[in-house]
């Protein structure tokens, strides 16, 4: 079977499915490679020469042409270094690379695609909360019986800002690594990525959405907090006063009854 | 109370950065006075254009120095509330014998594993020897350790002769001068400058001479231009006189306090009258007197032909005894054609400097390896820029003094004449930036202390 968006090989020809979930055409072929919550289709096509002078320009736009027709809103990015060239959509990505430097600028990409993709889920994420904040937002104000039934939605929302949270804390390292020095050709290639893909920059704005998220998801379990601990007292404070009237009662008829019996000299 | 009469000698960097600090620090009413030697203000920071198209080039500072990762950047700071916008700069590649070698692993590939293991054994002295937080303060510490130490030992010490060669291409053009004329420490901080822990590298979108406009565009002070300053001296009443040329006539004014903002090459150029002065302007000048030298060739090609090999801002090149290459194209990224800048240093700056403007874009086109591209082919035109002595190889002199005595000469008799310059810290806009605000501050905090200051 021939995929109509296969990448081409040296020839021109496109890849061929070998029905594995790997596409293969002589040495080319597609591997599909988990990164996060996603699936990155990955094509590593080596360099004739690894001075960056071989004629791989008709490789390298079938490359870019097999990227960008994986159709996502973000335009595949080109990173070509020293003889090296990564593309990269965060669907799809290809590497063309000396032989040399397959396995590093791989580890590299992926290390990189597992950062945007992670990124990209938790962008997802504190969008989803962000659109229910309207709604949620009088509740960190105020919270009592008409609210009853979103209690549990709250909640459920609290902790997904406070994991929101938690993930960022985990992804921070990797998107803000500093710089190797002196420096490798993959460490460089990742730099750029994370660069042109402003993923610092990405980070800090989730990080702020997580701020506001934090602030009101935290103020909305205070005041549902509040709320169960008030019911929980308005109960007992029931409890009691049934009590009370329960021993006024049996103290009445006790009177009662005594007022009935006439004493005996 | 009559206002506090000030000069300032020099235009450039140096003299704006004073002129603008000053101006938002004192506490009291001055009069400030810019001498400028020549028709426009800025120095050394020019951004010219092109006669044959109107594309602009860098033909003095080309890059800014970013600290920020470290710690505070005043230079950042001040580019920032300028409200300049700025992008970033970056390279690692360097030519040698047209292979590139642009990563760590290049270096083991192509010049092999003995060469990377002298690159990292050298990588790793340099950073053992200086932290980002030390590189950050050196200018300012008064060192008492043998920094004058040549950086040629250092060098000298770097096996394989390939490891040397590559890293001596690689510093050379930061250096401006040859490892035998500054010292190890200087040496060892120009290599580190290519590691963003220690800094990062940018410049103003739209060209750098932005910056000075912009400063001279927001100081109230009166620039005098094409009136070099051709003497200083103390009148008998006790203020400062200084002398000056306009139009072939001189002029001698008088100011309660003179800052001389001009580079090591220009100072000795001034005559500073009375016995002490001239001893202390002496003593000064033979102390941070270690010019090193500059010569960019820029050339307007059709089209940035060599992209297809490098793609970095720059990148440097084994040629002129190792030269950085600018691709200035890279700064405009509605750029159709391509520039390309050779800023060749050290004593080859120095002997080309003799040369025709048209043997030089000869030679620089020589330069271009084979496998760039054809750079004649696509050759439009060529500008030469001769900076002799305008950068300096030893900065601070050869022992580092305290950071005041670098800025008055004299204080006895003269505490109100003050110097500034970049070569008293690291020869660098950022230098002459923290120069600036030594000498902005201790000029407002006399002023503040002064008959009728707030103080
Ligand atoms: C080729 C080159 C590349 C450089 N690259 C960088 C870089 O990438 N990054 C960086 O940070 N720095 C760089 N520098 C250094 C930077 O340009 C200087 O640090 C800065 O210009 C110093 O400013 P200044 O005001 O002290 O001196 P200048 O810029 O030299 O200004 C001095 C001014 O004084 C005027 N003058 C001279 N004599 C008199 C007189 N008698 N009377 C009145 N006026 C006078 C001059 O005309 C000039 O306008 C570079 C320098 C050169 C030459």
């Amino acid at each position: 079977m021939i995929r109509r968006d296969a990448p081409m090989d040296g020839n021109g020809q496109p890849v061929r499915h070998d029905g594995s979930g790997q596409e293969v055409l002589g040495q080319v072929r597609v591997e599909e490679v988990p990164v996060d919550d996603a699936v990155l289709e990955l094509v590593v096509l080596p360099a004739a020469d690894a001075d960056g002078t071989r004629d791989g320009e008709g490789q390298e736009a079938a490359a870019l042409a097999w990227v960008a027709a994986c159709r996502t809103d973000t335009p595949p990015v080109q990173v070509p270094l020293y003889g090296t060239t990564v593309i990269w959509s965060p669907s799809r990505a290809a590497i063309l690379a000396p032989h040399a430097a397959l396995v590093a600028v791989r580890e590299a990409l992926l290390d990189f695609a597992r950062c945007d993709a992670a990124l990209r889920r938790l962008e997802g994420e504190a969008g989803l909360l962000l659109g229910r904040l309207d709604e949620d937002a009088p509740c960190a104000v105020e919270f009592d019986e008409r609210h009853i039934e979103r209690q549990a939605s709250l909640e459920e929302r609290f902790r997904r800002s406070v994991r929101l949270r938690a993930d960022l804390a985990d992804l921070a390292p990797a998107v803000l690594r500093p710089p190797v020095h002196p420096p490798t050709l993959a460490a460089q290639l990742g730099e750029r990525l994370r660069e042109r893909t402003r993923l610092a920059d990405r980070l800090e704005f989730v990080q702020a959405k997580a701020d506001v998220l934090d602030r009101v998801y935290d103020l909305c379990a205070q005041r549902v907090g509040d709320f169960a601990i008030a019911r929980r007292h308005l109960r007992l404070e029931w409890v009691i006063i049934v009590l009370l009237a329960a021993e006024l009662v049996v103290l009445l008829v006790e009177v009662l009854a005594g007022l009935g019996t006439t004493p005996t000299p | 109370m009559h206002p506090r009469r000030i000069a300032i000698v020099g235009g450039g960097p140096g003299g704006l950065f004073t002129a603008w600090l000053l101006e938002r620090m004192a506490s009291r009413r001055i009069e400030l006075t810019i001498y400028e030697a020549r028709d426009r203000v800025g120095g050394k920071v020019l951004t010219p254009s092109f006669d044959s198209a109107p594309v602009r080039y860098e033909a003095g500072a080309a890059e800014f120095y970013d600290y920020s990762a470290v710690d505070e950047d005043p230079l950042r700071h001040a580019v920032a509330m300028l409200g300049l916008p700025t992008q970033p700069l970056g390279g690692s590649a360097v030519l040698l014998d047209d292979t590139v070698v642009g990563t760590a692993d290049d270096v083991h590939d192509r010049l092999g594993p003995a060469a990377h293991a002298a690159l990292l054994a050298f990588d790793e002295r340099a950073k053992a020897a200086q932290s980002p937080r030390r590189f950050y303060a050196s200018g300012f510490d008064a060192v008492a350790d043998g920094s004058s130490r040549r950086f040629d030992a250092v060098m000298d010490a770097v096996h394989p002769p390939a490891a040397r060669r590559y890293l001596e291409t690689m510093l050379k053009s930061d250096l401006a001068t040859e490892p035998c004329r500054t010292s190890t420490e200087y040496g060892l901080q120009n290599y580190l400058m290519n590691d963003p822990a220690y800094m990062g590298l940018y410049c103003i979108s739209g060209g750098n001479e932005q910056l000075v406009q912009a400063l001279a565009a927001r100081v109230a002070a009166s620039v005098r231009l094409q009136e070099p300053v051709m003497a200083i001296g103390r009148t008998a009443s006790g203020s400062l006189w200084v002398e000056s040329r306009r139009g072939g006539q001189t002029l001698v004014e008088a100011f309660d306090t003179v800052i001389v903002a001009l580079p090591m090459a220009h100072l000795p150029l001034v005559r500073f009258v009375g016995g002490r002065l001239e001893a202390a302007l002496a003593a000064h000048c033979a102390h941070h007197a270690h010019p090193a030298h500059y010569l960019r060739v820029t050339i307007l090609f059709d089209r940035p032909f060599w992209r297809r090999r490098v793609r970095d801002a720059f990148f440097m090149l084994d040629r002129f005894g190792g030269c950085c290459l600018y691709d200035e194209s890279a700064r405009d990224p509605d750029a159709t054609h391509g520039v390309l800048g050779w800023l060749i240093a050290g004593t080859a700056a120095l002997e080309s400097c003799a040369r025709s403007d048209d043997e030089l874009v000869a030679l620089a086109l020589d330069s271009l390896p084979a496998s760039l591209g054809d750079g004649r082919a696509a050759f439009r035109e060529g500008r030469v820029h001769r900076w002799p002595g305008a950068v300096s190889a030893l900065p601070g002199g050869e022992r580092l003094a305290p950071v005041d005595q670098r800025h008055r000469p004299e204080p006895i008799d003269h505490p109100d004449l003050f110097l500034v310059g970049d070569y008293l810290f690291d020869s660098t806009l950022n230098g002459v930036l923290d120069s600036a605000s030594h000498v902005a501050g201790w000029v407002a905090a006399r002023l503040a202390e002064g008959p009728g200051g707030a103080a």
